[in-house]
């Protein structure tokens, strides 16, 4: 550990290393940059995480999350890009489901950071920091607000996130000085930002002339203003796989409603019930495996290819010498190379079931399966009979796992996200959401800057020793899964003989009758339970609610207004259309975009107006002004196909060049505009209006 | 312990203080017995005289041991080393090591060698006759269980995976498979007459499968839930520790923590018997290779939250078992 900072090392690789809150001790960023090229040094990483994981399921103390907490704090240290192979969140989510309901950790400081850390993560922040509150987790504690705050805070959505600080410092949640401190200091900056965001408008409107496009050429991606990236910091990425953090980019708007009546029933006791999913639930996708695909258009387009669908009434001449070859080539290489394949497969740890209360696993489950890993039970016995030899004998390597961990609170303190610099352009002041003193203390700008760092609040505690050397009795943790069974519905190609190999051994019984009864009897108690938190503690949040809508819908007003605006058809469309990041070259040769789009909406709707494409205008009208509700034909492919205006767009274009090639001069493009209003969640409504 | 000591069953005496790992008969005969166990030893008992022959210790506990022979066993365990021990001339020689716990050892007489995994992520194959280490094939994780099925040796590792290799060309891995059960795998024992494996997991399953490929085969994997104790409408469910095979009828036993022994018929799909209930955990259970007798190690494996007080004192019995407890019907 002695060894100085490689600074080329350093260079080379800077771009891989995830930022932290609370930065990087220098020596464990060496060893992890180590462990990135060197196999040794991997090795011995490996090793060292295999202490930790250890330690946490020998832990004897009445403080089993201190080993998880140093775990954490070790694996955001060792691994630089904390992707899933750190399996920090898995480590999380554990953690979360083991201790949500264990009254000591409830106001846990380190508990609630590890909650922060992985309410962070995931792909709706918000409803998450909400369900926490609600549930009353980490009520006390001012890493929670501070977190939802800054959420909220990087969303625009301001109001809200200034309630949030006003809510915590109401709730007296500790410390309370720095979550004061944080809220006066998040004032100051949005006052900056929105004095910041005037000068930026007034200097636009001097020297940006209205903006002029060019023909054949590539737009930009619209610049929408009054959204900062949704993710502050440059080069921060969340702890997620790619493929849900494309979900967390939809999501940039906030979608989050909560009407009264939605935070008591539905929705949310829902989501109560579920609370932190595990992920293997929310991607099952992902695991599905992969079976016959039982769409028949699909199955038809494959099959066409081996066999015709139908014999034909006149004969084909077929070459019988050529199709011999094909058949015969094929099969043959593909299982020759089969077997030397030197794929690993990737199984799950274990495939957890649903908890059933009628049944109870006599292991201690817990220890076995902890953060994504598992350990034999005569591991954990050999990881205990080690130490106990090693106090025994005083040796010293022996005991060099139980004290792997790094002293965080002495050089790197957990500080809070600076507040960012007024960079952002903002366009869309919010007036009404902010109150007026916030514009008051805006004067002294220059010295929020300055002061930036040395306000930015510290939360950090000193570490415990980690391991009590003395009780050697393993009465670990809480019993918290072994309590709850397991559905076993799992009976592998037992097919046929089933029932009676039922009868034959009897201890193959059947019980799934009753356990579904209990399940269903669970959750209606858990709702019972919900609903009365919900009812007392949500309501101090409702006052925000309408306001949720209005950086939701801006975009789309945005685009509607251009299109009244814009009397050039191209430009209409390419206005929307370049939001939806499509190439308009080619839409630049087919010309007749509103045209288009209402032909295509014909189409799809051709039950109701005849084939014929040339629509009057009345008719078209007629045609296309149907509630997504009304329209009986191919409702779903609708909807997708306009909703995810990004992805069928290209789909819906060559519709377009055919159309409207065939019938270049029937009718005049700029007579028809199409307004259209995207509403995420419930599909769409549209309607074609005309002059 | 009442039922201990009858005819048909009864208790070694002076047994191992600490649990015990595992329990083998000799090759031969059904008169040794090899016990391994966590408090350093590795004893060798005379099941007809109820005597200790042989004792010899390890720096660390025991894990597992295994005839090579009448006279020769092979053990390894937490210090890592592999050691060989000889009956004869009462000599022991350290044969190599691993860099992690040797878990698991086996003697395969196809190709004189033997067998050890580790959790270090591998498996080693040393030849006794020179005590030098033939091959070091790295596992995808930690191994866990290990058996030999003729030529085939089947590998249960971390991670649910079992991975079937061939003795006669270890160049690459010949099947790699997913444990058709939820949980962690347990144990893994393969069929005397060499056509699949009988696998055990951590949660109350058990899984018949086939090394044949072929979709017929594969058709024919089943797997059915065991050791389970129902009490008060709540079903307790145990880690099922141990199979051993019974070699002349292709019949298996099966052991688990809630103490209970049981014998299936797997191609009948019943199950044949079921012992009475023994004081505490069963950790390792083993058929003599006549079939006449079944050595069953009760010792406690610390599964529970919180450990037993007072532990469950560690025994091992010896069941002499009828053909109308071992024989399809």
């Amino acid at each position: 550990m002695s060894l100085p900072l490689d600074a080329e090392l350093l260079d080379l690789t800077k771009e891989n290393i995830q930022p932290l809150r609370h930065g990087r001790r220098a020596d464990q960023l060496f060893t992890a940059l180590n462990a990135e090229l060197d196999t040794n040094a991997q090795k011995k990483l490996d090793e060292q995480r295999e202490q930790f994981e250890l330690a946490i399921r020998m832990y004897e103390g009445d403080d089993p999350l201190e080993p998880r907490y140093q775990f954490a704090h070790w694996i955001e240290q060792s691994y630089l890009k904390l992707g899933p192979q750190s399996k920090l969140l898995a480590l999380l989510e554990d953690t979360i489901n083991l201790y949500k309901d264990d009254q000591r950790y409830r106001q846990d400081q380190r508990f609630i950071e590890m909650l922060v850390k992985f309410i962070n993560a995931q792909a709706n922040p918000i409803e998450l920091y909400q369900l926490s509150y609600n549930q009353g987790l980490g009520t006390m504690c001012a890493v929670l607000y501070h977190s939802w705050a800054d959420e909220l805070d990087e969303n625009n959505d301001w109001r809200r996130a200034n309630q949030i600080y006003e809510l915590g410092i109401m709730n007296r949640a500790e410390p309370l000085d720095k979550l004061k401190q944080a809220h006066e200091q998040f004032q100051l900056s949005v006052g900056r930002r929105m004095m910041n965001d005037e000068e930026g408008e007034e200097e636009e409107g001097k020297v940006v002339a209205p903006p002029s496009r060019q023909a054949f050429s590539k737009l930009k991606k619209a610049q929408v203003k009054g959204t900062r990236q949704p993710h502050g910091n440059p080069g921060t990425l969340k702890l997620q796989q790619p493929l849900v953090s494309t979900n967390s980019r939809s999501m940039a708007i906030p979608i989050y409603q909560e009407n009264t009546e939605d935070n008591f029933t539905g929705g949310s006791s829902r989501a109560q019930i579920d609370l932190f999913p595990k992920t293997s639930v929310i991607n099952k996708e992902n695991s599905l495996k992969a079976g016959p695909w039982k769409n028949p258009h699909g199955s038809k387009s494959r099959s066409s290819a081996v066999v015709p669908p139908s014999t034909p009434s006149f004969h084909v001449h077929q070459d019988a010498q050529e199709e011999k070859k094909v058949n015969y080539q094929t099969p043959i290489v593909a299982r020759a190379l089969k077997s030397i394949r030197a794929v690993d497969i990737a199984c799950p740890v274990a495939i957890f079931e649903a908890p059933d209360p009628t049944k109870k696993v006599m292991y201690a489950k817990h220890k076995i399966y902890v953060g994504g890993r598992e350990f034999q039970l005569e591991e954990i016995r050999a990881a205990i009979y080690n130490k106990r030899h090693a106090i025994e004998t005083g040796q010293k390597d022996m005991c060099e796992f139980q004290t792997p961990m790094i002293h965080f609170g002495k050089k790197t303190s957990a500080s809070c996200r600076s507040v960012p610099a007024a960079t952002a352009s903002t366009s869309q002041p919010e007036p009404k959401a902010l109150p007026v003193r916030l514009f008051a203390d805006d004067s002294d700008n220059s010295d929020v800057e300055d002061d930036k760092d040395s306000q930015s609040i510290k939360f950090y505690r000193n570490d415990k020793n980690l391991i009590n050397d003395d009780a050697m009795n393993c009465e670990v943790g809480v019993d918290k899964l072994s309590s709850s069974g397991h559905v076993d519905d799992l009976e592998i190609a037992e097919s046929e003989k089933s029932p009676e190999y039922n009868t034959k051994v009897p201890e193959h019984c059947d019980t799934t009758e009753n356990n579904q009864q209990n399940i269903v009897d669970g959750s209606d108690s858990t709702v019972e339970k919900f609903e009365k938190l919900s009812s007392t503690e949500s309501q101090k949040l409702q006052p925000s609610n309408d306001n949720q809508n209005v950086p939701q819908f801006s975009d789309s007003d945005k685009i509607n207004h251009q299109r009244r605006l814009d009397f050039n058809p191209v430009h209409s469309f390419a206005s929307s259309s370049s939001i939806g990041g499509l190439d308009l070259e080619k839409l630049n040769i087919t010309v007749k975009p509103d045209r288009a789009e209402s032909s295509n909406f014909d189409k799809k709707n051709s039950q109701s107006c005849s084939r014929n494409t040339d629509l009057k205008p009345a008719e078209s009208s007629a045609a296309t002004s149907f509630k997504s509700s009304a329209c009986g034909v191919d409702l779903d492919k609708l909807k997708t196909s306009v909703k995810s205006e990004r992805d069928g767009k290209e789909k819906d274009t060559t519709l377009v060049k055919k159309k409207s090639s065939s019938q270049p001069s029937e009718q005049r493009p700029d007579r028809m505009k199409i307004k259209k209003k995207t509403k995420p969640p419930s599909g769409l409504a549209f309607s074609i209006f005309t002059e | 312990m009442t039922v201990s000591d009858t005819r048909t069953e009864f208790k070694l005496k002076s047994p191992p203080e600490d649990g015990i790992s595992s329990v083998k008969f000799g090759p031969n005969s059904s008169q040794f017995l090899l016990v391994s166990s966590w408090d350093n030893s590795v004893t060798l008992y005379d099941i007809h005289a109820n005597t200790v022959r042989m004792k010899y210790s390890h720096e660390r506990p025991e894990l597992p041991a295994c005839f090579q022979d009448a006279v020769h066993s092979f053990s390894g365990g937490l210090d890592k080393t592999l050691k060989m021990f000889d009956f004869n001339s009462n000599t022991e020689t350290i044969v190599g090591s691993h860099d992690q716990a040797i878990r698991c050892i086996e003697y395969s007489p196809e190709v004189n060698s033997i067998l050890t995994g580790s959790w270090d992520s591998t498996v080693k194959m040393w030849d006794p006759r020179t005590n030098r280490l033939v091959g070091n094939y790295s596992q995808p994780d930690k191994v866990y269980t290990m058996s030999l099925c003729g030529e085939k040796l089947v590998v249960g590792t971390a991670f649910r995976k079992v991975f079937v290799w061939d003795l006669r060309n270890m160049g690459y891995i010949q099947q790699r498979r997913e444990s058709s059960l939820k949980y962690q795998t347990r144990c893994i024992r393969c069929f005397p007459n060499k056509q699949g494996y009988v696998l055990s997991s951590i949660e109350g399953r058990v899984a018949v499968e086939y090394l044949d490929t072929g979709a017929e085969m594969q058709k024919k994997k089943y797997a059915f839930k065991c050791h389970r104790i129902k009490e008060d409408g709540i079903e307790k469910i145990y880690p099922v520790n141990a199979i051993s095979f019974h070699q002349g009828y292709n019949t298996f036993a099966t052991a688990g923590s809630d103490g209970y022994v049981n014998i299936w018929d797997s191609f009948n799909k019943k199950r044949l018997c079921q012992f009475h209930r023994y004081n505490t955990s069963i950790s390792s259970i083993c058929f003599s290779q006549d079939g006449t007798a079944l050595a069953i190690a009760c010792s406690y494996m610390y599964e529970e939250e919180t450990p037993r007080d007072p532990l469950p004192e560690n025994n091992v019995f010896i069941r002499y078992v009828t053909d109308q407890e071992t024989k399809p019907k």
